[in-house]
């Protein structure tokens, strides 16, 4: 597994706490390889999810969306967005540390798409940014 | 239009994406991904593999092929809806994990749901005799813990003679 | 040289299920430390028991035995055989490995010197050793005629000892599915000639998964497929026949 072998660096953890911290209608924030497995999860206590089956969906949404995107727009995926009452979920692709990753993001309803949109591209850039 | 699905699950590097591209008549929707992990290949795929062949105008099969790995259930839980057969690969050379390979078997049920079951063993190419008894053994004890009664073939996913002839097998339990 | 046989029970995994999924290390390991202690002998695996006969210089053959016996992957290890002797019978396997002893030669040849003689198991020990070998395993009960009978399988049969072709699956989907007359298999013409339906019947026969019952006077039924799917799987048959012309 390569859980064990992907360092999790500070600077993730603070990103994602602070981004949670200041934003209480996030739910979960995932950060997870393209193939499906866990790098870093937080998931809200009431939702009872395990992390390894939510890279998983993550891993296969994105893909799913990566191929629909080949074929329709003749382009690389960049976000895929989750509509419901409840609220939005953002696929985001990143990169951390080399590796190709999604970064998932769970918003309640009562933050706009626009910035829980917002929100996951930027934390998804910062992550993309950190080095070895 | 009658439609049947045929399930499709295995392990990483099984060759359900490949049997899939073998059989397809429309070009197959692919969801790979670059693995992290050293799987012997740098590819793996992550979501469903779709596929379809036109039996005629109104008639069609379509072929799901899903990950093994349980974290993957949700996706089982897509095909499982009126199954009309289970083919699960089983790549030669490696030990299989049995643990999750009983869970997949838990969750389809194929006996109780009475849908079709083939077993059918990849990459035997190169593989000894001895090597395909074990493996071959194992996989029987398995299926018989679920008390499933299914074939346990060799095939090769990118011959498509090979492939047809998982069908015909599906065709001939099936009738 | 010795001879030991004992019959053991594979140990059950957290829930309670009998996999043999360490066969493949037992076997690799098993072969290559009895190539270096020159010990030859057979492994098989059946229904959550292992039998394993191992053959060799006596004092090489009791210090594996030990190791063995230590082996946690397996419970209740039961000697059926303790024995001096003289010849080996499987002097060109440092262990070979099979789904069915009674389809190994060897193992009859065995079976009837050492173990089948009056006198020779205990009634605890004929129950085991009856998991792998029974009196039917002997090729000669065969009556050489299926006529009048009615023919169904109780299983798959194991590819690994058996060619896999198109027209044995076909016949063994046939089986599984209901039983079917030796007459009306025959007379259908989909196995070739009936000398060569009797050949796939014997080799069938062999692995003891064939089950023949004197012809009932009513007759039976196959299991018919409903309109709806007969549909589907006619289509399906023809898609299959033009795929075979290379259409």
């Amino acid at each position: 597994m390569p859980k064990s072998k992907i360092a999790i660096k500070p600077e993730l953890l603070s990103e994602i706490k602070t981004l949670c911290e200041n934003n209480r209608e996030i739910s979960v924030v995932s950060l997870c390889t393209t193939d499906g497995f866990t790098i870093k999860s937080f998931v809200a206590q009431d939702l009872n999810m395990e992390a390894d089956k939510l890279a998983a969906m993550s891993s296969t949404l994105s893909a799913l969306s990566d191929s629909c995107a080949n074929m329709l727009m003749l382009d690389e995926f960049n976000v895929t967005i989750v509509e419901s009452n409840a609220g939005n979920t953002l696929f985001v692709r990143t990169r951390y540390l080399e590796l190709e990753c999604v970064l998932t993001v769970t918003a309640r309803i009562k933050m706009s798409l626009a910035t829980a949109r917002y929100h996951t591209k930027k934390l998804a850039q910062t992550i993309s940014l950190f080095t070895e | 239009m009658d439609y049947k699905k045929l399930a499709i699950a295995g392990e990483v590097g099984s060759g359900k994406t490949c049997l899939i591209r073998t059989l397809s008549e429309i070009s197959p929707i692919e969801t790979e991904a670059k693995s992290s992990i050293d799987i012997g290949k740098t590819e793996t795929t992550v979501g469903i593999d779709y596929g379809r062949l036109n039996l005629s105008e109104d008639t069609a099969l379509g072929l799901y092929g899903v990950p093994g790995q349980e974290r993957y259930s949700f996706l089982w839980e897509i095909v499982n809806n009126s199954l009309w057969g289970l083919l699960i690969l089983i790549k030669c050379g490696e030990t299989p994990d049995y643990q999750n390979f009983d869970k997949l078997l838990s969750f389809f049920a194929p006996a109780d749901k009475k849908v079709s079951c083939v077993a059918a063993i990849t990459h035997c190419e190169t593989a000894s005799h001895d090597e395909l008894v074990v493996l071959n053994q194992e996989i029987q004890t398995m299926l018989e813990q679920r008390n499933i009664i299914a074939p346990i073939i060799q095939i090769d996913a990118r011959d498509r003679s090979s492939a047809i002839s998982v069908l015909h097998i599906f065709n001939a339990i099936n009738r | 040289m010795k001879c030991i046989i004992y019959i053991s029970k594979a140990t059950a995994n957290k829930n309670g299920a009998s996999i043999p999924a360490e066969l493949s290390k037992i076997f690799r390991y098993a072969r290559k430390k009895n190539a270096s202690r020159n010990i030859t002998g057979l492994l098989s695996y059946r229904e959550g028991h292992y039998i394993q006969v191992l053959e060799g210089d006596t004092q090489a053959v009791d210090e594996l035995f030990s190791t063995v016996r230590s082996d946690n992957r397996h419970t209740d290890i039961k000697v059926i055989l303790n024995t001096p002797t003289s010849q080996r019978f499987f002097s060109n396997w440092s262990m070979r490995l099979t789904g069915s002893v009674a389809r190994v030669p060897e193992f009859h040849l065995l079976a009837e010197q050492l173990l089948l003689g009056k006198g020779f198991l205990n009634e605890q020990q004929k129950q085991l050793f009856n998991i792998f070998y029974t009196k039917k395993s002997t090729l000669s009960d065969f009556s050489g005629s299926y006529h009048g009978k009615s023919l169904s399988l109780i299983t798959w049969p194991d590819f690994t000892i058996i060619k896999q072709t198109p027209i044995i699956i076909e016949l063994c989907a046939r089986l599984i599915n209901s039983p079917h007359h030796y007459d009306e298999l025959v007379n259908s013409g989909d196995f070739g000639t009936q000398q060569q339906l009797n050949k796939l019947l014997y080799s069938l026969d062999k692995l003891h998964i064939l089950k023949s019952a004197e012809q009932p006077k009513t007759k039976v039924i196959p299991v018919s497929t409903t309109e709806k799917s007969g549909n589907f799987y006619s289509k399906l048959k023809n898609f299959l026949g033009l795929k075979q012309r290379g259409l």
